[in-house]
């Protein structure tokens, strides 16, 4: 009796998680093809569903927002920050796992401590020192930005998965005589390779979602848009809303990406 | 080996100077400045600009916001997701469930930002509407009333952490070798025991690492914020320090007194941190 009572708890309470969780990302969703109409109205939105779907709000956003011209850009954007953080952040990573224990968590930290200055406090001098006209672009601010902030936390996610390989297979090959390199690329990173990918792909989705730095700047990402449809005369919710789905999709697919690597499933201790 | 290890570090450590050191440094000089880019004031005025600060009381409230804002979406997040995860620990499919409770995470700040203004919003939304079944006063005022504009963002931050807490500690509980369970079992002890000798021990270190990083987080929370209280909410009462800062640089141009606070906020948040950490590695030394 006690074994069933216990199984639906636990089943109600998983349950209850999940609803938790998605219930937010479906309204979202929802929302994204309901007439602008329904958002004038007082009723709920709910009663609105009787007037029907309509995919007006994503034609809307496309030609409204020039949303593909904002797509290729935060595109390319994330790409190249990305790439450069990973190529400079990974091998660190593992020079940092490969320290003394009391060196590698002070060394941990001191990258992570970067993130505790507020992305304001950072972003504002930058924009007071390079934002004049014919200066520095701003989405090269931005880039430098995002490579800054963003690879500290590269490299504190990715300690732990280097310290997980064991030490001595990296001896074995220094006495076999490979370089320092060939260790990394051709011992360590086919170990690690999946998870890294991971920490890789939660960084690219770090800088696809932001959005204070790009309305700082004024980068035409696929986000920036957004705080622009709160204009005088209120908030255009059927395009907010269908933008908001425009940007999910892909995030959805880097999150798939995340979970097939199996990120976080391993120690997390540094 | 040692020489080689640097080497490696190095170019990422001067991007990360270079992005944040610069700035910083430039928030240092013109905090030491009277600089206001409409009245074209720039002068230097050493201290004036700190003194100023710990008399003002908009400044201090944002600061106290903000750490409250930040310990609590913090902890009870992470409290949040210890239940899902001992949830998906009891059943024994919970690994499939597991990465569904990451879906908050993807959405991004300002999106959440929107879809929770429509939610919260008095007329449109259903929160006000489920306010009112059970009979609270005013149900249409969240977002202009204090403590519930704040209570909201917390449980917003939640639905968006919880998640990867959740998953991050399920992968913990799940690599605690049976044996350990069984041992206690063995030995007589009952589930309290098999809590003190086996789950606290296995989950301290990681619960504790996800709550640093998470404070640290917290603290620069602005996009959101921001977005659903329409910069700051009733009365300041969401003022966070991000949101006072760039007003001030932004709506004030008072640069050199925005970017004290700059300096002073880091060092209030580096000195909270640390004192933090510590308290954690000396009660793990001591038990």
């Amino acid at each position: 009796m006690k074994a069933i009572l216990r199984k639906y708890v636990v089943r109600i309470g998983l349950a209850t998680f999940v609803f938790f969780s998605l219930a937010p990302i479906m309204y979202l969703i929802l929302l994204a093809f309901l007439p602008q109409s329904s958002f004038i109205s007082n009723e709920s939105v709910f009663v609105e569903l009787r007037n029907g779907l309509t995919l007006k709000n994503f034609s809307a956003a496309v030609t409204h927002t020039q949303f593909a011209k904002r797509a290729m850009i935060s595109v390319q954007m994330t790409v190249l920050v990305v790439a450069i953080i990973a190529v400079l952040g990974l091998p660190a990573a593992h020079a940092v796992a490969r320290l003394p224990k009391i060196v590698r968590e002070r060394v941990a930290f001191s990258f992570l401590s970067v993130r505790m200055l507020p992305g304001v406090a950072i972003c504002l001098p930058v924009f007071w020192l390079f934002n004049r006209p014919g200066l520095v672009p701003g989405w090269l601010s931005l880039g430098f930005l995002h490579l800054g902030f963003n690879l500290p936390v590269l490299i504190w996610l990715s300690v732990p998965i280097f310290r997980s390989v064991p030490v001595q297979l990296e001896e074995a090959a220094l006495v076999d005589g490979l370089s320092r390199w060939r260790i990394l690329v051709c011992v360590v990173l086919p170990l690690v390779s999946r998870r890294l990918l991971g920490v890789v792909l939660i960084i690219a989705l770090l800088i696809w979602n932001e959005s204070l730095f790009s309305t700082i700047f004024r980068v035409d990402t696929v986000t920036e848009v957004i705080p622009s449809l709160i204009t005088h005369r209120g908030v255009q919710w059927g395009l907010v809303m269908a933008v908001g789905t425009m940007v999910v999709i892909p995030a959805l697919a880097l999150l798939c990406g995340v979970i097939y690597c199996r990120w976080g499933l391993e120690e997390w201790e540094h | 080996m040692k020489q080689a290890s640097v080497l490696t570090i190095m170019p990422s450590a001067l991007v990360v100077l270079a992005v944040v050191l610069g700035p910083f440094l430039v928030l240092a000089w013109q905090s030491t400045r009277d600089l206001n880019y409409f009245e074209q004031r720039n002068s230097f005025v050493g201290t004036d600009n700190y003194v100023r600060l710990a008399q003002d009381e908009a400044f201090l409230s944002s600061v106290a916001v903000t750490v409250k804002y930040a310990v609590a979406a913090s902890i009870i997040p992470v409290i949040v997701g210890l239940s899902a995860s001992v949830a998906l620990y009891s059943a024994p499919w919970g690994g499939r469930i597991a990465p569904l409770l990451l879906a908050p995470f993807l959405v991004a700040p300002i999106v959440v930002a929107m879809v929770f203004a429509l939610l919260l919003d008095g007329q449109l939304g259903l929160a006000p509407r489920f306010l009112a079944a059970l009979g609270v006063s005013d149900p249409e005022n969240i977002v202009g009333h204090g403590r519930r504009v704040f209570w909201s963002l917390v449980a917003i931050d939640t639905w968006q952490w919880y998640g990867v807490f959740a998953y991050v500690f399920y992968a913990r509980m799940k690599r605690v070798p049976l044996l350990f369970q069984e041992m206690v079992v063995v030995s007589g002890g009952g589930a309290l025991r098999k809590l003190r000798d086996v789950w606290i021990p296995a989950m301290l270190p990681v619960v504790a690492a996800v709550t640093v990083f998470k404070v640290i987080w917290s603290l620069g929370d602005a996009e959101r914020i921001d977005a659903l209280t329409a910069g700051g909410g009733p009365h300041g009462a969401m003022r966070v320090f991000s949101i006072w800062m760039e007003r001030q640089y932004f709506r004030y141009a008072d640069f050199g007194y925005g970017a004290a606070a700059g300096i002073l906020f880091y060092f209030i948040a580096l000195v909270g941190i640390g004192v933090f950490i510590l308290l954690l590695r000396t009660r793990r030394e001591l038990s």
